[in-house]
């Protein structure tokens, strides 16, 4: 055989995955591993310093009656099922505000996207601070323009959660606005000029032309913004942290803004319960899964392709 | 030939020679790692490891820092490579789960060499585990305790007098109620009596000082005491303070604000002595310092609520001894009094007794109250195992009382259940 006939198959099957092995080695050892351990963790008690030992179903059986795991739970579900319409329907708005030709406009586009590439940390703070209910710079606004009190945000039970919500449709509103842009060019000018022609206004243009044909788009929008607010962590984390000695916990004021993924740190790694945090996490993956798979099964009806 | 081999030999001997000494030199060096949470005062720290190093020149220190919220999660990472630091500051409250982890060092051998009238030994007990009876796991380098804090601007303007020493919780609260004011007619208050949030330093003292000797639980770890009897009238005093008495701003106003006290809106509040330094730097008005007030089942007799900041030995460490020298030089006369801000005390008592710790020109004038507040340290004060996990439960739940999210019975039950299944574990 001659050699550059060898040289090419080994080039064909073998060099790929030479090229292929950093990453997979990378997926294998950092994600693959840690998601089969974490699942055998969930079966433990662990802790670093002691190891751990086998107790079957018990730390799932824990959460059923876990009263504070019930209000984190249902907090997950309240954040996700405020934050899924406005994220949505405020990035929509926003792509179809700047889906124009107006000079400047490129402008505007980068302003509404800049939040989504500043750091969370600076985010968080800053909103915490301007929403401080006695010294913050809203309700001494709204006091100035009204006479009237502004809410507690953050400080009460009843409006944390709302005003988490609130901030972080704020903060992620320009990452859905630019897919949903993308999405909005794809639409055929030839379907909308017919439209026109035939008489339909804007309203029914985009009710009947541009929305079904956003629809793979709006789809995936969707998934993403479901997945991120079952996972939402670090504005919570940041916006809810006590300063220090204040008193309070983080996913406070009582309980009320604690979500899934605090609670399974502050099991993990404040409280040293590896085994209990882990199962947390299996609940949160099987959750996910679940919504992600029901949303498949339902875009048959509503999602057109072009 | 028969002298090359000689010369040879001579030569090989002398390179074993100075290969073995320079193994034993090598054996002799040690090096330890020291861990702690404070970045105000790393460079006295610093400085404390070279003079600790010319005294001892074959043991060298090396400094790593963490903040507090992070210290403990570098903490398990470390200890599940093996790689704790030597020697690492201990909190009271995580002291006895590091015990039971087996993560620290019973020092019991090493204290009994001490010399304890050197030290406030009171002090102690509050480390010793599983029960002030016990063994200690860590040793402290100074403590603090709780006290109450007053504002004499407001006291002055409102031409009450200061509290003394022995005052009770319907007296405190009578002065709350004359010093809560809305002071630009808005019809709300904005200066306040008192101020409670919920803090262990807000809560627990008055536990104490209503004669539950133990605190929080029982003296085995096994139960809840807030629920009922005197734990539970503690409880509802406080609550009532910001529900019924509103004497006191609710968690919501104060939202976001370290320590509330600082603002000058503020007549009173319970808080680790700790605050000295803070207030002093924070708070424009003048101030003062009490005892804390004694509740009805108290029979008169004050119970401190106070603790230590410690240092423990790392089970794993190889020097344990040089870790143990470091940790008696860190925790000894060598340690500068303004390593140790307001009012924490140093555990040395030549330290804490001399004037510079005293500060007679720097507010508050009365300093020396903190020193007869450490004596008065129960002998069953102590911090239970998961002790962080259970306290953050009891903020979160007082926060529901006194936000309205629940009626106090029912919320206190839940945590009864909450705690003690915390407890047994």
């Amino acid at each position: 055989m001659p050699n550059n006939l060898i040289a090419g198959r080994f080039e064909r099957r073998v060099a790929p995955y030479i090229f292929l092995l950093p990453m997979l080695v990378g997926l294998l050892v950092f994600r693959l591993g840690p998601v089969i351990w974490s699942f055998l963790l969930s079966f433990q008690t662990y802790n670093p310093f002691q190891g751990g030992e086998w107790i079957g179903l018990s730390n799932y059986r824990e959460l059923l009656t876990d009263l504070d795991f019930r209000q984190t739970f249902g907090n997950t579900l309240k954040f996700t099922l405020l934050y899924l319409p406005l994220g949505v329907m405020s990035s929509l708005a926003l792509a179809l505000l700047v889906n124009n030709r107006l000079r400047g406009i490129i402008l505007f586009r980068a302003v509404y996207f800049l939040p989504v590439i500043s750091a969370v940390a600076a985010i968080g703070t800053i909103w915490a601070w301007l929403l401080n209910p006695l010294y913050g710079l809203v309700n001494h606004l709204i006091k100035v323009v009204s006479g009237l009190t502004g809410p507690e945000w953050l400080g009460s039970p009843k409006t944390a959660l709302l005003t988490l919500v609130l901030v972080n449709v704020w903060r992620t509103m320009g990452y859905a606005m630019v897919i949903f842009l993308a999405g909005l060019q794809d639409v055929p000018q030839e379907l909308l000029d017919a439209a026109r022609v035939d008489g339909a206004g804007k309203i029914k243009t985009f009710f009947r032309i541009t929305f079904p044909l956003l629809s793979p788009t709006t789809f995936f929008v969707i998934i993403i913004t479901i997945i991120r607010s079952f996972q939402i962590f670090d504005l919570v984390y940041i916006m809810t942290a006590p300063a220090a000695g204040e008193g309070g916990t983080v996913g406070g004021p009582a309980n009320s803004t604690n979500v899934l993924v605090i609670s399974i740190f502050q099991n993990a790694f404040k409280w040293y319960r590896m085994g209990y945090g882990a199962a947390q996490a299996y609940i949160l993956f099987l959750l996910v899964a679940a919504i992600t798979l029901i949303n498949f099964r339902l875009q048959k009806r509503w999602v057109h392709y072009q | 030939m028969k002298k090359h081999l000689v010369v040879l030999l001579l030569i090989a001997l002398a390179a074993a020679v100075c290969f073995a000494e320079g193994q034993q030199e090598e054996a002799e060096k040690v090096e330890l790692r020291y861990m702690m949470w404070d970045p105000q005062i790393i460079e006295k720290e610093e400085a404390l490891a070279v003079k600790f190093s010319q005294a001892n020149p074959n043991v060298s220190v090396t400094i790593e820092t963490a903040v507090f919220a992070q210290f403990w999660e570098k903490m398990q990472a470390m200890a599940a490579a093996k790689n704790m630091p030597d020697v690492f500051w201990m909190s009271s409250a995580y002291v006895k789960d590091y015990q039971r982890m087996g993560a620290i060092l019973n020092l019991e051998k090493y204290i009994a060499t001490l010399n304890k009238d050197d030290y406030f030994e009171s002090i102690f007990n509050v480390l010793r585990s599983p029960t002030p009876a016990d063994d200690m796991y860590a040793f402290p380098w100074a403590w603090v305790s709780c006290i109450s804090y007053y504002n004499k601007r407001l006291f002055d303007e409102a031409g009450l007098p200061y509290p003394g020493e022995t005052w009770t919780w319907d007296q405190m609260r009578d002065l709350a109620f004359k010093l809560t004011k809305d002071t630009d007619g808005d019809g709300a208050a904005d200066q306040w009596g008192y101020w409670v949030k919920g803090r262990y330093t807000h809560l627990y003292p008055y536990v104490y000082n209503n004669g539950v000797e133990s605190g929080v639980t029982d003296e085995k770890y096994e139960k809840f005491q807030l629920a009922e009897g005197a734990g539970r009238e503690a409880m509802k005093f406080l609550a009532d303070l910001i529900t019924a008495d509103k004497v006191s701003p609710t968690p919501a106003q104060t939202k976001g604000v370290s320590t509330f006290f600082a603002t000058g809106r503020i007549g009173m509040c319970t808080e680790g002595s700790w605050r000295i330094d803070t207030y002093r730097k924070g708070l424009e008005d003048p101030f003062g310092i009490t005892l804390v007030p004694l509740g009805p089942k108290s029979g008169g007799k004050q119970i401190v609520y106070g603790w230590a900041d410690a240092m423990a030995i790392s089970a794993f460490t190889e020097h344990p001894q040089a870790a143990w020298d470091w940790m008696m030089f860190m925790c000894g006369p060598g340690r500068p009094v303004d390593s140790i801000l307001g009012g924490k005390v140093p555990i040395w008592k030549g330290n804490a007794l001399s004037d510079a710790w005293l500060e007679k020109d720097m507010l508050p004038e009365n300093k020396e109250l903190v020193l007869k507040s450490g004596e008065l340290i129960g002998a069953k004060v102590t911090m239970s195992p998961r002790w962080e996990e259970w306290n953050s439960v009891i903020q979160s739940d007082f926060e529901k009382i006194v936000l309205g999210e629940g009626d106090f019975d029912q919320v206190m039950a839940e945590l009864k259940s909450k705690v003690e299944k915390i407890l047994a574990r």
